[in-house]
C-alpha cells in the first residue's frame, strides 16, 4: 500500500459541540484512511460518531454549535477541515458525493427524478438542459431502473423506497465522483431490496473505481460490502482492519460483543438457539468522555488502567489493530 | 395467573379466513370504491405456550393481521376465536374484559408511552382501568413488574422522556404484563433499537416467556430475530400467508419461492451473500389495491407458470406442521 493509493486521510480529528450542559465530544482523535477503489466500512451504534464523521468530511457539521477542534481531513493534498464554503460546494457532488438513509427526505418532493439528477450535472459540469437530461436518463439506466425515461419524469412519491434510493445513487454518481459516502443507505429498506442495492453498489464500485465509505450499524452488511472496516464507539475508533481480519479475529471487547449479540441464523442446530450474549448498560454521554477507555464501564474484561487512562491504538499486524489496554 | 392456564398444544388464538380491507379515498364521486386488501383471507392457529412469528416485508399485512386478531383494528370479514370463543364481534364490557388476556408491545418506544404519565403510573394504568387486584395491591404489583423487566424501582417516578429507547420499551413490556395476559403481541418491539440493546430485550422476552408461561405473537421483518425467538413462523406477502412451518424446517428447507428469496437476501457475517440477481427479482410488484386474481408473488417469482396468474394457490400441508401456498 503506497501513499499514492490513499484518497482520503483523516488525522487526529476532534469534533465537539458546545451545548448548555458543557462540551459534547462527538469525534475523538479519529484516524482513518480510504484508498482508491476500495470500500471502507464504518460500523457502530447510534451516537458513535459515524454519521458525524461523514458530515465532517463534507463540511456539513453545523458550525456553531459544532466545531472542528483539531485534526485534518486530507483529500488530494487539500485539507477539507480548513476549506472555504465555496470550495466545499465545488467538491460536494462532484468529487465526493453522499447518500443518506431516508430516500424520501433526501429527494426533493416537487422535482422529478430526472430533474434532480440533471441539476447536479448542470451545476458541476455546466451541461445544458438537454444534455443533462439525457445523461440523467442514462444514469437511471446505470442503476438498473427499468423504463428509465418514464421514471425520469416521475416524482419521488410515485416511486418505491428501493427505486428512490436508486435515484439517490444515480444523483450521487452522476458527476463520477472519486468517493461516495453512503450513510445507512439500506436501513429503511426491505431486506430483498437491500440485497439488490448492495449488488448495485458493488457493481458500480468495480466499474467506476469509486471509493465508498459505507456507514452502518449492521456488521453483516459490512461483511458483504466492505474491504476494510473500522469500529467506532463514543466517537473513538476502537478497531480497524481488513473485514475478514476483524470479523474472524476481533480484538476489541466491543467488537466481540457486537458480533455475539446479534442473532445469527444457525441452520445447523435444531433446538432453540442459546441465549444471546448481551452488552450490559448503555453508551456513555458525550459530555463525560475522556481520561479513560469509553467502553470500560460496560466491558467484561476491563482492568484497572482502563478506568484511568485512554488506551492507545495498538497494532497487532500492519493492517489490524484496536484501542485496548489488553493488547499491550 | 390466568383463570385456567391452557395445556400446551391447545389452540389459544385462531383466525379463520380473516380479511381486513381499507378503503382508498376516491378521487371523485363517480369513481368506483377501491380497497387495500391489507389482509386477504388468513387462517392461523396459535398454540398456547408457543412463540409464533409472523414475518414479511413492509406492506405484507403482518402488523394488521396481529392487531386484527386481538381486535385492535376493525375486521372486514372472517372469524377470530380466543380459547375457542368467537370474539370477532364482541363489544363493550365483554371486549374490555377479554383485553385483559391479550396485550400488546408496540414498535416505537417514543410514541407508545403517554409522555405525561410517570413510568410507574403507566405500568399501573391497566390495573386501574380493568379493575384488577385490590387497590392496595396494585402499587406493589407495579413495583414487581418493574423488577421483572430489569428497571429500578426508583425510576418509577420518572417520565418517559427521561429514559432511553430500550428502557422505554421495557416500560412497555411491564405495562403489557400488568394484567397477567395469556398472550402478548409484540409488534417489531426491537426494530427501533440499537443492536446491543436489542440483545438485552430479546433475552428478556425469552426469560419472561418461560417464567410466566406466555404465548407470543411476534411480528418482525428481521429473520435473525425471529429465528432466535420463535418456534413456529408464518411468512406473509401482500396480505396472504405463503408459508408456515416450525423454525428448523422453515430456515433449513424453505418451500415457497418468496421465503427462499427472503432467506437468500439476509446478509451473513460470513460475507457470502447469495447473489439475488437484479434481473431475476423484478422491481415490479403486485398491488394490494383491488388485487388481480392469482398468486400475489407472480411478478417476482422465478418459477411462475400460467396457472399462477389465474388462480390463487391455497395453503396445503406438505410435511408435518409445514404449509405452503404455491402451485409448484
Amino acid at each position: 500500500m503506497t501513499n499514492s493509493d490513499i484518497l482520503l486521510a483523516i488525522e487526529n480529528l476532534c469534533v465537539e459541540f458546545r451545548v448548555q450542559k458543557g462540551i459534547a465530544r462527538v469525534i475523538n482523535h479519529l484516524n482513518l484512511y480510504v484508498n482508491r477503489n476500495e470500500t471502507l466500512g464504518i460500523v457502530g451504534e447510534s451516537g458513535c460518531g459515524k454519521s458525524m464523521t461523514a458530515l465532517s468530511i463534507l463540511g456539513m457539521v453545523p458550525i456553531p454549535p459544532g466545531r472542528i477542534a483539531s485534526g485534518s481531513i486530507m483529500y488530494r493534498g487539500e485539507d477539507l477541515a480548513r476549506a472555504t464554503n465555496a470550495r466545499l460546494r465545488q467538491i460536494r457532488g462532484k468529487n465526493i458525493a453522499m447518500i443518506f438513509q431516508e430516500p424520501m427526505t433526501s429527494l426533493n418532493p416537487v422535482y422529478t427524478a430526472g430533474e434532480q439528477i440533471a441539476e447536479t450535472l448542470r451545476y458541476h459540469q455546466k451541461m445544458n438542459r438537454k444534455e443533462a437530461m439525457e445523461k440523467a436518463v442514462s444514469m437511471l439506466q446505470a442503476v438498473s431502473i427499468p423504463s428509465p425515461d418514464r421514471v425520469a419524469r416521475q416524482f419521488p412519491f410515485e416511486l418505491s423506497g428501493g427505486m428512490r434510493q436508486r435515484v439517490v445513487i444515480a444523483m450521487a454518481l452522476a458527476c463520477s465522483p472519486d468517493m461516495l459516502i453512503a450513510d445507512e443507505p439500506t436501513t429503511a429498506l426491505d431486506v430483498t431490496v437491500q440485497a439488490q442495492i448492495f449488488e448495485l453498489l458493488k457493481e458500480l464500485q468495480k466499474s467506476r473505481k469509486t471509493s465508498i465509505i459505507f456507514i452502518t450499524h449492521d456488521m453483516a452488511a459490512i461483511a458483504n460490502m466492505a474491504h476494510r472496516m473500522i469500529v467506532m464507539y463514543a466517537g473513538y475508533k476502537v478497531e480497524e482492519g481488513f473485514v475478514r481480519e476483524v470479523l474472524d479475529d476481533p480484538l476489541h471487547p466491543y467488537t466481540k460483543g457486537l458480533m455475539c449479540c446479534v442473532p445469527h441464523l444457525d441452520l445447523e442446530k435444531d433446538g432453540p438457539p442459546e441465549m444471546l450474549n448481551e452488552i450490559p448498560g448503555i453508551v456513555p454521554s458525550p459530555l463525560s468522555l475522556g481520561g479513560r477507555c469509553a467502553f470500560a464501564p460496560r466491558c467484561n474484561v476491563s482492568i484497572d488502567i482502563c478506568f484511568n487512562k485512554e488506551p492507545p491504538f495498538i497494532r497487532k499486524s500492519e493492517t489490524h489493530g484496536a484501542a485496548c489496554w489488553l493488547l499491550n | 395467573m390466568a383463570d385456567t392456564t391452557l395445556p400446551e398444544n391447545t389452540v389459544i388464538l385462531e383466525a379463520i379466513n380473516l380479511k381486513i380491507h381499507f378503503p382508498v379515498r376516491r378521487k371523485s364521486l363517480f369513481e368506483k370504491g377501491q380497497f387495500v386488501h391489507a389482509v386477504d383471507g388468513i387462517d392461523l392457529k396459535i398454540l398456547s405456550g408457543s412463540s409464533f412469528g409472523i414475518v414479511g416485508e413492509s406492506g405484507s399485512g403482518k402488523t394488521t393481521t396481529a392487531l386484527g386478531m386481538i381486535r385492535l383494528t376493525p375486521v372486514t370479514s372472517g372469524r377470530i376465536l380466543f380459547r375457542n370463543e368467537d370474539i370477532t364481534n364482541i363489544k363493550g364490557d365483554k371486549l374490555r374484559r377479554m383485553r385483559r388476556h391479550m396485550q400488546v408491545v408496540f414498535q416505537d418506544p417514543y410514541s407508545s408511552l403517554n409522555p405525561r404519565l410517570r413510568a410507574g403510573e403507566i405500568v399501573r394504568e391497566p390495573l386501574d382501568r380493568m379493575n384488577i387486584f385490590d387497590k392496595k395491591e396494585r402499587a406493589e404489583r407495579a413495583r414487581i413488574l418493574f423488577d421483572q423487566v430489569g428497571l429500578r424501582r426508583e425510576q418509577m417516578s420518572l417520565f418517559p422522556h427521561q429514559f432511553s429507547g430500550g428502557q422505554r420499551q421495557r416500560i412497555g413490556v411491564a405495562r403489557a404484563l400488568a394484567s397477567e395476559p395469556d398472550l402478548i403481541v409484540l409488534d417489531e418491539p426491537v426494530s427501533a433499537l440499537d443492536v446491543a440493546i436489542q440483545s438485552q430485550l430479546l433475552n428478556l422476552f425469552r426469560r419472561l416467556k418461560d417464567k410466566l408461561s406466555l404465548t407470543y405473537v411476534f411480528i418482525s421483518h428481521d429473520l435473525g430475530v425471529v429465528h432466535y425467538l420463535c418456534d413456529h413462523i408464518a411468512v406473509m406477502y401482500l396480505g396472504i400467508i405463503v408459508e408456515t412451518a416450525p423454525r428448523a424446517s422453515l430456515f433449513r428447507s424453505p418451500r415457497h419461492p418468496y421465503t427462499q428469496t427472503l432467506l437468500k437476501a439476509v446478509p451473513s457475517l460470513k460475507g457470502k451473500l447469495t447473489s439475488v440477481p437484479l434481473s431475476a427479482v423484478g422491481t415490479e410488484q403486485a398491488t394490494a389495491i383491488n388485487p388481480a386474481p392469482g398468486c400475489r408473488f407472480v411478478l417476482r417469482c422465478p418459477h411462475s407458470m400460467d396457472v399462477c396468474k389465474k388462480e390463487m394457490p391455497k395453503l396445503k400441508e406438505v410435511a408435518p406442521g409445514c404449509m405452503v401456498a404455491c402451485h409448484l
